[in-house]
C-alpha cells in the first residue's frame, strides 16, 4: 500500500477504534441502567407492580440488544486494529466471521443470508486489511448479482498446501430460478477492484461461469 | 461480619452510579469515584475490601491508579474493567497486580462471582 493510502487507512481506523470503544461504554450504561430497573422490579415491592411481566420482557429485549451491540462493536474494534499489521499470520475463520457479521446489514437489505462453514485452525500470512477488503468485495459482487432469498455459504478449508475460501451460492428452488440463469450483473469496477486486491496479496480468484461460486485460493505456507 | 466495602472507579458517571446502586441492592457498601486521583486520595481513609477500576479514564489512567493502589496497600484485590474489544489491556493490568478483569458491558452475576472469588481466595 502506498504511503499516503496507509496514512488515510490508519486515520480512519483510529477514528473507528475510538468510536467503537465509545459505543461499548454506551452499551454498558444501558445495560446497568436497565439492570437496575429490573432489580427494583424484582424487589418484594415489585410484586404489586401491575406491568411487571411487560417490564421484564422489555428488560430482556434490552439485554439481548446490548449483547448484539457488544458483539458488533467488538468486531468493529477488531476491524479498526487490522491496519496495525502490514503482513501477518491471520486466523482465517476469525476474519471471515468478522466480515460476515459486519456485512450482515447489507446482506439483509438484499434479502440474502450468509453462512459460514470454516475449518478450524486455518492461518494464512497476508495483509489483514486487503484480505478483509477482498472478501467483502466478493460478497458485494454476489449481493449485486444473485436473486433475493439466496444463501451464500462461505467455506474455508485446506487443500494440500493451499487455503481455499469458497463463497458458494444456493438459490431457493421455490423461487423457480434456475442457478444457471442467475444474472451476472454488470459491475466492471467491482471486478477490477477484486482483481487488483487479489493480485496485490497473491490470492487467486476464480468465478464460476454462472456465479455458482467465487473461489479464493491462498497458496502455500499455512498451519 | 459487616458489609463488604467496594470502591468503584469509572469516569462514566451514569454507568458508575447505576452499578453502585445495583451493588448496594445486593448488600455491598459502595464508594464511587469518577476519577483516579480522587479515588487514590480517599483509598486509605475509606479502606475498601475490593476495588473495581476502569482501565481507560482521562487524566490518571486505570493502570497507573492500579500501580499506586498497590504501593499503598498491596493486599486489596483490584478488578479491572475494560471496554476494548481485545483482552490485552486486562492481561497487562494483571501483570501489574490486578486480581482479574472483565469486559464491559458487565453481567452483574459474573461480577458478583468475581468479587466473591477476590474476597475469598
Amino acid at each position: 500500500m502506498q504511503n499516503q493510502e496507509k496514512i488515510i487507512v490508519a486515520s480512519f481506523a483510529e477514528l473507528i477504534a475510538s468510536y467503537s470503544h465509545e459505543i461499548k461504554n454506551i452499551l454498558a450504561i444501558i445495560q446497568e441502567s436497565s439492570g437496575l430497573l429490573q432489580d427494583l422490579i424484582n424487589l418484594k415491592l415489585g410484586e404489586e407492580f401491575p406491568y411487571k411481566d411487560k417490564f421484564s420482557r422489555s428488560s430482556s429485549v434490552i439485554e439481548q440488544q446490548v449483547e448484539r451491540g457488544q458483539i458488533l462493536s467488538s468486531q468493529l474494534n477488531l476491524l479498526a486494529h487490522t491496519p496495525d499489521h502490514n503482513l501477518s499470520a491471520i486466523d482465517v475463520g476469525s476474519y471471515l466471521e468478522m466480515v460476515v457479521l459486519l456485512s450482515q446489514k447489507i446482506a439483509r437489505r438484499h434479502s440474502i443470508s450468509v453462512k459460514t462453514d470454516i475449518q478450524d485452525g486455518l492461518e494464512i500470512k497476508t495483509s489483514p486489511v486487503k484480505f478483509i477488503c477482498l472478501v467483502f468485495r466478493c460478497l458485494k459482487r454476489l449481493f449485486q448479482a444473485i436473486p433475493p432469498q439466496s444463501v451464500i455459504v462461505i467455506q474455508a478449508y485446506r487443500q494440500k498446501r493451499d487455503c481455499v475460501i469458497e463463497l458458494a451460492v444456493k438459490v431457493q428452488e421455490s423461487e423457480g430460478v434456475d442457478q444457471k440463469n442467475i444474472s451476472k450483473g454488470e459491475s466492471p469496477e467491482l471486478l477490477s477492484e477484486i482483481d487488483q486486491l487479489a493480485q496485490s496479496i497473491q490470492i487467486e480468484v476464480k468465478e464460476h461461469e454462472t456465479l455458482d461460486w467465487i473461489r479464493l485460493t491462498s497458496p502455500g505456507d499455512i498451519s | 461480619m459487616g458489609e463488604l466495602k467496594v470502591m468503584l472507579v469509572d469516569d462514566e458517571e451514569d454507568f458508575t452510579s447505576a452499578l453502585a446502586e445495583r451493588l448496594e441492592l445486593r448488600g455491598y457498601k459502595v464508594f464511587a469515584f469518577y476519577d483516579g486521583e480522587q479515588a487514590l486520595e480517599e483509598f486509605e481513609s475509606e479502606s475498601p475490601d475490593v476495588v473495581i477500576l476502569d482501565i481507560k479514564m482521562p487524566g490518571l489512567g486505570g493502570i497507573e491508579v492500579l500501580k499506586r493502589l498497590k504501593t499503598i496497600n498491596a493486599s486489596v484485590p483490584v478488578l479491572l474493567l475494560t471496554g476494548y474489544g481485545s483482552t490485552e489491556e486486562g492481561i497487562k493490568g494483571m501483570q501489574f497486580g490486578a486480581y482479574d478483569y472483565m469486559m464491559k458491558p458487565l453481567n452483574i452475576d459474573e461480577l458478583i462471582n468475581k468479587l466473591n472469588e477476590a474476597l475469598n481466595p
